[in-house]
C-alpha cells in the first residue's frame, strides 16, 4: 500500500512471540503472513533471526533470500545492534563499535537491504560511519527509542552532528514507542496476571514523573509489599514503556533527517484506535513534511505475551491507511 | 535511563517439559543433561552469562560439576564469560551436563538461577542491564537415549 509516497512495511520482530516460542516457526512462515496482509517490504533483526550474530553464515542469508524470493517480499532494512558489552570485563573502545557496525553493513548489503538500523554509535564515530555506509551502499539510521525523546539533548546533538557531516547516508529512525502517553490496558493486565497489585501499579504510574528515581520508587513499592511483578512494571515504565506527553514538536525537528519510521504499537482496539500512541498527530507531521518512504509497522504486544500479531498488524495497517487517506488531500 | 532489569514472558521455553534427560554409560546411570532455552527476544553471546546456579529437588549442584555443551564445544562455568564469539540464539539450547551419579526416575524440581548481561545496554562504565533468565519447573526425567 502506497499512499502519496508513503509505503507500509512490517518489521519481522512483530512475529517474535511465535518465532521465539515455536521451534518450527521460521522466516518462511512470516513471509506467508506478509503476503496475507499485502505487504512487500520488511525489516529483519539479525540478533533475533540469525543463529550466528554479528556475522551470520552465508547459508542463513541464503535461506532468507530464497524464502523472500519465493514469497515476493523484499528486505528493506536490517536491524543491527552494537553489542559493545560482548567481552566480559572489557572497557569498550571505538574498535568494538566499528567492528559491529561493519558486520551489520556487510549483512545488510548481502541481504540487499538499503538501510541498517543501529541503536548506538558515538557522535565522534559518525564521520567514519558515513564513509563506511558510502562504501557499502547502505544508509545508517540511528533509532530514536524510548525512553529517549526527540527533544532530548543527546538526540539534538546527534541531529547537529548529522547536519555538520552532511551525508545522506546518515539519519534517524524515530520509533513511535517514544510517544507512549499512558500504559495500555493489556499491559497493565499482564502485570496484574503476574501478581501485581492494581493499587501499587497506580502508585507506580502516579509517581513515574514525580521526580523520584527508579531505584527509590522500587524501594518504596517493596516497602508497601510489592514483589517481582511490580519490579518488572517499574523497570518497563522507566525503560521501553516510558510514558508521558508525546514530544510531537521534537519529532518535527527530526523529520528532515529521518530515513524511515518504526511505527511501533502495543495494542489497536477493534474500532481501530491506538489508545497509547497518538498516531494522527505523528502522521500529520510526517505528511506535512516532504518525507517519502516507509512506515515500518512494529508490533510489540508480545512484551505482554500476547500471541495476536497478525490480527493486530492488520488493524494497525488499516488505522494508518485511514489516517493517511484522510490527510492525503492536504498534501501537495 | 534504559530498562535496568528484564524478565521477559518466554519463561516456559527456558525449561521445556522434555529438557531433563538421564546420562547412562556402560556402567549405568552417571548423571543427567538439562537443556536450557533463552528467555529473551534476541540472542546473546555466551559470555553474557553472569550468574548460574542449578538446584535439583532443592539441592544445589556444585560449580565444578557443571559442564556446559554448546555447538559441540564444552565449557566449564568459569569459561562461559570468555565465550564472546559463541552466540546463543533464541532457537538454540545451552545444555548443562552434570555427572553426579544420576537421578532417580520420575519427577524432579529443577531450579536454575541465570542472570545475563544485556550486552548493548550500559548505564555507566561496567554497569550493564541485567536479564533474568531464571526458571523453576517440575520435570520428568527422560531415559538416556
Amino acid at each position: 500500500m502506497n499512499i502519496n509516497g508513503i509505503e507500509q512495511g512490517i518489521s519481522l520482530y512483530s512475529y517474535n512471540q511465535r518465532y521465539v516460542e515455536q521451534p518450527s516457526y521460521s522466516a518462511d512462515t512470516m513471509f506467508e503472513e506478509l503476503n496475507k496482509l499485502g505487504v512487500q517490504k520488511f525489516e529483519l533483526v539479525g540478533a533475533c533471526q540469525f543463529n550466528e550474530y554479528p556475522r551470520p553464515g552465508a547459508g542463513e542469508i541464503d535461506r532468507i533470500l530464497a524464502a523472500a524470493e519465493k514469497h515476493h517480499v523484499t528486505p528493506f532494512s536490517y536491524g543491527g545492534y552494537i553489542d559493545f558489552g560482548r567481552i566480559t570485563g572489557h572497557t569498550p573502545t571505538d574498535e568494538d563499535f566499528i567492528l559491529d557496525l561493519t558486520a551489520d553493513l556487510m549483512t545488510a548489503r548481502e541481504l540487499g537491504a538499503a538501510f541498517v538500523r543501529e541503536t548506538n554509535i558515538p557522535n565522534h564515530l559518525l564521520p567514519l560511519a558515513a564513509q563506511l555506509a558510502e562504501y557499502y551502499g547502505v544508509s545508517i539510521g540511528i533509532e530514536v527509542h524510548a525512553p529517549s525523546k526527540p527533544s532530548d539533548a543527546h538526540i539534538q546533538e546527534q541531529l547537529a552532528a548529522f547536519e555538520d557531516i552532511g551525508s545522506d547516508r546518515l539519519g534517524f529512525i524515530p520509533d513511535f514507542g517514544c510517544f507512549i502517553e499512558r500504559p495500555t490496558a493489556p499491559g497493565l493486565n499482564q502485570y496484574i496476571n503476574n501478581g501485581a497489585s492494581p493499587e501499587l501499579l497506580e502508585y507506580i504510574i502516579a509517581n513515574r514523573h514525580s521526580g523520584i528515581s527508579e531505584a527509590d520508587l522500587l524501594e518504596q513499592v517493596r516497602a508497601q509489599g510489592g514483589g517481582q511483578a511490580e519490579r518488572q512494571a517499574i523497570a518497563d515504565f522507566f525503560g521501553f514503556l516510558s510514558f508521558g506527553p508525546a514530544d510531537i514538536d521534537g519529532f518535527k525537528t527530526l523529520l528532515g533527517r529521518s530515513l524511515y519510521f518504526h511505527s511501533k504499537f502495543y495494542y489497536i482496539s477493534e474500532d481501530l484506535q491506538d489508545p497509547t500512541i497518538p498516531m494522527r498527530p505523528l502522521l500529520e507531521a510526517i505528511t506535512a513534511s516532504s518525507f517519502q518512504g516507509v512506515l515500518m509497522s512494529e508490533y510489540e504486544g508480545h512484551a505482554f505475551h500476547n500471541d495476536d500479531a497478525q490480527e493486530q498488524l492488520g488493524r494497525h495497517l488499516t488505522l494508518e491507511q485511514n489516517i493517511l487517506n484522510d490527510l492525503a488531500p492536504a498534501r501537495v | 535511563m534504559p530498562t535496568s532489569y528484564m524478565k521477559l514472558p518466554y519463561e516456559d521455553k527456558v525449561l521445556r517439559p522434555d529438557a531433563l534427560t538421564a546420562i547412562a554409560l556402560e556402567t549405568g546411570p552417571v548423571g543427567f543433561r538439562l537443556d536450557i532455552g533463552l528467555n529473551y527476544y534476541r540472542g546473546l553471546p555466551l559470555s553474557a552469562v553472569e550468574e548460574f546456579t542449578l538446584s535439583i529437588d532443592g539441592e544445589q549442584i556444585p560449580d565444578h560439576l557443571l559442564l556446559f555443551e554448546f555447538d559441540g564445544k564444552l565449557f566449564p562455568l568459569s569459561q562461559l564469560p570468555l565465550a564472546f564469539s559463541d552466540f546463543w540464539s533464541v532457537k538454540k539450547n545451552l545444555t548443562v551436563l552434570v555427572y553426579q551419579g544420576g537421578l532417580k526416575p520420575g519427577d524432579h524440581i529443577v531450579e536454575i538461577g541465570l542472570i545475563m548481561r544485556c550486552v548493548y545496554m550500559q548505564f555507566a562504565p561496567g554497569i550493564w542491564g541485567q536479564i533474568d533468565n531464571s526458571a523453576t519447573r517440575t520435570l520428568t526425567l527422560k531415559e538416556a537415549a
